[in-house]
């Protein structure tokens, strides 16, 4: 399998980033894992990520549900950088809520590529990179 | 099935029947709540059905594709019509039928809840069901949800219900005044063959003709004569397939010979036909000419002869030959044809006739009677004449005739001197004549009856000693017009000979003999019944009017050019409500309006003009307090053309209808919005449920693939992590559960300073630390009436907020104060700490967004709690804040 270079995750689940770590270390799937606690300091580290020219997230996974600024707040602030500097970061929404509000607005959001409900088991990971290859 | 059920299972059919919600199109409110209650309950199916004879129907539903079942076809083994919740939370426990649709692959239905349906009769009219293609439980809250759901529908049901009937009411009005405005007799009939409707006409028709009075319900058949009953079932068979049927018959009329012509035409509704309208027009003139004209033409039907002397040939023409009764191919010859004739007189006339003409050539016309070969009687006219060929007769020639009917006609002439003069003694009206002194001549029966005398006694009597005082000189005035020549008819008082009163129509007819009238003939007629069911009718139209001025709605009629006609009570009371002014008759509405709402008027007038019904509502505000709701119906009345010959204004008070549409609307919100809060906190509960969760399940993944024990100890040391902030989460949990689960909690006043110092007592570490100064402006003995753990609860998390959210530049200062707003106790809880973005986060303040690990932020749960306990006990939080300068809460209590 080939690997990515840098994945993002954005999580307030602190043991859970920690597993999604391990198992992505494990499948080899990439080279640089960064974690956020929440979407304020993740969008902070994207503006200083652009600014500094260091390459950009490829694939990053997004929670929904923490505290400061919360999953959708995330998106739109990248929307606004989004406009300003050409990214082609595809976004999965991984979280335990199956509320079928939060699914159809994960779908009305084009910057969203798509929703996983938690925990994120290894052949969905495959997938989900398998995928990123095909789209590549 | 014992009688008592199959009699409850028809009241409960009669009663969803009443409703009329089977087989309608889908709507709105209903398909919101197969919505609501699939999201409520997270399962994919929902369903709103309607359980009548032989099916479930279903009014709204999510998540299938189709839109009835068998009744039968039922989830489970209990009865449909049950007042209980069924939930099954595996159906495999339960045998099903295997042709059920819901047992077939495409749905392969696992669990489901469903919760009855309850008429205002109490009748179990169909059920509100969810179910699911999982294994699954369902929780207090979705059941409970589920039968707020269901109440709702019944409560929608009975709205429909009643607005229906309104519906009902107002077509019925209108077709009652089309049919009343008719000049035929129109009667409506059920397929039962009762009668449901009738015209003013077919009452008149019916009372006049029968003597009946004709009511509502009565069987068609008690106005049918008997020898019409079949070709009526006939016709009556015929229009209940669709058909249209003309037919020209003698009905209802065994008295007179008159002609009528009835159409059957069927009634529809929705494509079902539901009665039969009966027309019945009076076409005996047309029909008498008609008559006229098949006599003359058989009359006219004559016939010819010739008789060839050379050859000794007779001829007959075919219409002879019919007369005669004989075949077409029939040769008569000369001897023959005269043994037709009847032996004796008129044979010899016949023969003497031709004899003189073969020898004299002496044209002949002779009646005489003849005997056809069949052996039947006529009379019949033979004329002839000679034809000369070189001063020789060599051929006669000539016409026949069948003049049986005339000749008859003619005899019966003989016979009606007979006639007239027992048609004067015997005719049941009162027939006499009078002298041009007024005195009777000649009186028969009848009028010795109407004066209670006998014949004898009347003859040689003066008129004027049966006519009562007051009528003298009208009738006198009326012998004088028949004196000179006219015929006069009126209605009179006639006083009996034994002093009875009675009133009399007479009919005055000259008799003149060479120009000069001799005497004066007259027709009396007992009209004190008539007279007296017209003042019934007068009487009648009485009531009516009283009916019109009673009713409940408002009515005005119009002109189409909105004159005011007439208008009734409640009619008169909105417009002094609405205008300050009253209705006046052959006023304009229009001109009634303030200036700037004739325009609208005026656009209603073009509206209905053009046949429309313009239907709006309008509240009339007269004070704060005070303020009323109408419905306004303005419908046009048309005339044959389709030309709108005047306008209904009707008015309808629906104040206490819309305000309980308001209540229900309110009440509707209401239960929105606690359905609301329930969804949104089930799926929290699921949320932060499955977070831990899904968490044990990444970890066991790793146990299972550790590749050493160092990795095994890590992840052990996870799973230990993860079930205490589970243990935590599901405490956090329970604590929220058990406010809504607070049915019955205890109020009672309590002093607020009680419950302050209390607080502060447990938070004494905090305040030392952060040197925080709570300032108390409450008064010693300011007390609510409250929960006291709620309010406990309520003081330690506002006042562990506000000093852990302390700005750290300056020393924390909390402030408890207290004011009235509307007669409503508030209380303030202010601080100057670190404030919060209201804009960003003022909406997710209350709300339980935030997850409950370990690193997350309890100032969510501990406002979502407070919230939910202040409003439990029916007040509320308001809060005011400005970053970096401070934040007051204010808790409204009730």
């Amino acid at each position: 399998m080939k690997t990515i270079e840098n994945i993002w995750i954005i999580d307030d689940d602190s043991l859970y980033t920690l597993l999604l770590t391990k198992t992505l270390l494990k499948l080899k799937a990439c080279n640089n894992i960064s974690s956020f606690h929440n979407g304020e300091v993740a969008i902070d580290a994207l503006k200083e990520t652009i600014a500094s020219g260091n390459p950009l997230p490829e694939l990053i996974f997004l929670d929904i549900n923490m505290s400061i600024m919360d999953g959708w707040e995330f998106i739109e602030e990248y929307k606004q950088l989004k406009s300003d500097k050409d990214m082609s970061t595809v976004i999965y929404i991984a979280s335990s809520s199956i509320s079928e509000d939060d699914m159809n607005k994960a779908k009305s959001l084009n910057e969203i590529h798509d929703y996983i409900v938690k925990p994120i088991n290894v052949a969905t990971l495959q997938n989900i990179i398998q995928r990123f290859y095909e789209q590549k | 099935m014992d009688i008592s059920v199959l009699n409850n299972e028809n009241n409960r059919l009669t009663d969803l029947l009443s409703y009329h919600i089977l087989d309608t199109p889908a709507e709105d409110e209903y398909n919101n709540i197969v919505s609501l209650a699939s999201k409520l309950c997270s399962a994919p199916i929902a369903v709103i059905s309607f359980v009548d004879e032989t099916r479930q129907w279903f009014k709204a539903q999510k998540g299938i594709n189709f839109s009835q079942t068998n009744r039968d076809e039922n989830l489970g083994e209990q009865s449909v019509t049950e007042n209980e919740t069924h939930i099954v939370t595996d159906t495999l426990k339960y045998s099903q039928p295997s042709e059920s649709v819901w047992a077939s692959g495409e749905y392969n239905i696992r669990s489901y809840a469903s919760v009855p349906i309850v008429s205002e009769n109490g009748y179990v009219i169909g059920r509100l069901f969810v179910s699911d293609t999982t294994v699954r439980e369902f929780t207090t809250i979705q059941i409970e949800g589920l039968k707020q759901l269901s109440t709702l529908i019944s409560a929608l049901l009975a709205f429909r219900k009643k607005r229906n009937a309104k519906l009902n009411a107002n077509q019925n009005m209108l077709a009652t005044s089309y049919i009343n405005n008719l000049s035929d007799v129109v009667f409506i009939i059920d397929p039962a063959k009762n009668i449901i409707g009738f015209n003013r006409i077919a009452a008149q028709y019916i009372l006049s003709d029968t003597g009946k009075e004709v009511k509502e319900g009565d069987s068609v058949y008690s106005y049918i004569d008997s020898h019409l009953t079949e070709s009526f079932n006939n016709h009556f068979a015929q229009v209940m397939q669709g058909a249209k049927v003309n037919d020209y018959i003698q009905v209802f009329t065994p008295k007179n010979d008159r002609w009528w012509s009835v159409q059957y035409a069927p009634i529809q509704d929705n494509k079902k036909i539901i009665a039969v309208s009966l027309t019945i027009s009076d076409i005996t003139e047309s029909k008498k000419t008609e008559r006229q004209y098949e006599e003359i033409s058989n009359v006219s039907k004559v016939g010819g002869w010739e008789m060839d002397l050379v050859n000794d040939i007779l001829k007959w023409s075919d219409i002879t030959k019919q007369s005669h009764e004989v075949d077409l191919d029939f040769k008569p010859t000369l001897e023959i044809a005269l043994n037709f004739y009847k032996p004796g007189r008129s044979r010899d006339r016949i023969k003497k006739a031709i004899d003189e003409a073969i020898t004299t050539g002496k044209p002949f016309d002779e009646e005489v009677e003849l005997i056809t070969q069949k052996g039947k009687h006529l009379w019949v006219r033979t004329k002839g004449q000679a034809e000369f060929h070189k001063d020789k007769i060599t051929r006669l020639f000539g016409t026949f005739q069948d003049v049986t009917e005339k000749r008859n006609i003619y005899e019966e002439l003989l016979i009606s001197q007979q006639y007239y003069k027992s048609l004067f003694e015997q005719n049941p009206d009162a027939v006499f004549a009078l002298d041009l002194n007024e005195k009777f001549i000649s009186v028969n029966e009848g009028v010795a009856k109407l004066a209670e005398s006998t014949v004898e006694e009347m003859i040689n009597k003066g008129f004027a000693q049966f006519c009562p005082v007051e009528d003298a000189a009208m009738v006198m005035h009326n012998f004088n017009e028949a004196q000179l020549g006219k015929a006069t008819s009126y209605d009179c008082g006639f006083v009996t000979a034994n002093g009875h009163k009675k009133q009399i129509n007479i009919t005055n007819l000259p008799v003149i003999i060479n120009g000069v009238v001799v005497a004066i003939y007259g027709i009396a007629k007992d009209i004190s019944e008539s007279i007296e069911a017209k003042n019934q009718l007068l009487k009648s139209a009485a009531n009516l009017r009283t009916v019109f001025d009673n009713t409940e709605i408002g009515y005005i009629l119009l002109t189409n050019d909105f004159k005011i006609v007439s208008f009734n009570k409640p009619a008169q009371d909105y417009t002094r409500r609405k205008l300050q002014k009253p209705l006046v008759e052959s006023e304009n509405l229009v001109g009634m309006y303030e200036t700037d709402r004739m325009a609208a008027l005026d656009a209603i007038k073009v509206r209905v003009l053009v046949g429309e019904k313009v239907e709006y509502e309008r509240n009339i505000k007269l004070h704060e307090n005070e303020d009323y709701w109408y419905n306004i119906i303005f419908h046009p009345v048309s005339g044959e053309n389709n030309e709108v010959l005047g306008v209904i204004m009707e008015i309808e008070n629906i104040t206490s209808r819309k305000k309980s549409e308001i209540e229900l609307e309110k009440s509707f919100n209401l239960l929105n919005e606690q359905n609301k809060r329930l969804l949104n906190f089930s799926y929290i509960i699921s949320h932060n449920l499955r977070s831990h969760t899904s968490n044990i399940k990444s970890i066991l993944t790793f146990l299972e693939e550790a590749e050493n024990d160092e990795e095994k100890a890590e992840m052990l040391q996870h799973l230990k992590n993860v079930s205490g902030s589970l243990d935590e989460t599901i405490h956090n949990l329970n604590d929220v559960v058990s406010i809504n689960n607070s049915v019955n909690l205890i109020y009672k006043p309590l002093f607020l300073i009680e419950f302050i110092s209390k607080a502060t007592d447990v938070l004494k570490e905090q305040i030392i630390q952060k040197k925080a100064i709570i300032q108390n402006k409450l008064l010693i003995d300011t007390s609510v009436n409250f929960n006291p753990a709620f309010l406990e609860s309520i003081m330690l998390n506002f006042l562990s907020n506000a000093i852990k959210y302390s700005h750290p530049d300056r020393q924390p200062i909390i402030t408890l104060d207290s004011y009235l707003h509307n007669g409503q106790f508030v209380l303030t809880i202010s601080d100057n700490g670190i404030g919060i973005d209201m804009e960003k986060n003022g909406d997710k303040l209350f709300g339980f967004y935030k997850t409950f690990n370990g690193n997350s932020d309890a100032r969510g749960l501990g406002l979502f709690i407070c919230k939910n306990q202040v409003e439990y006990m029916g007040g509320k939080i308001e809060v005011e804040s400005t970053l970096g300068v401070g934040t007051t809460f204010k808790i409204f209590f009730k």
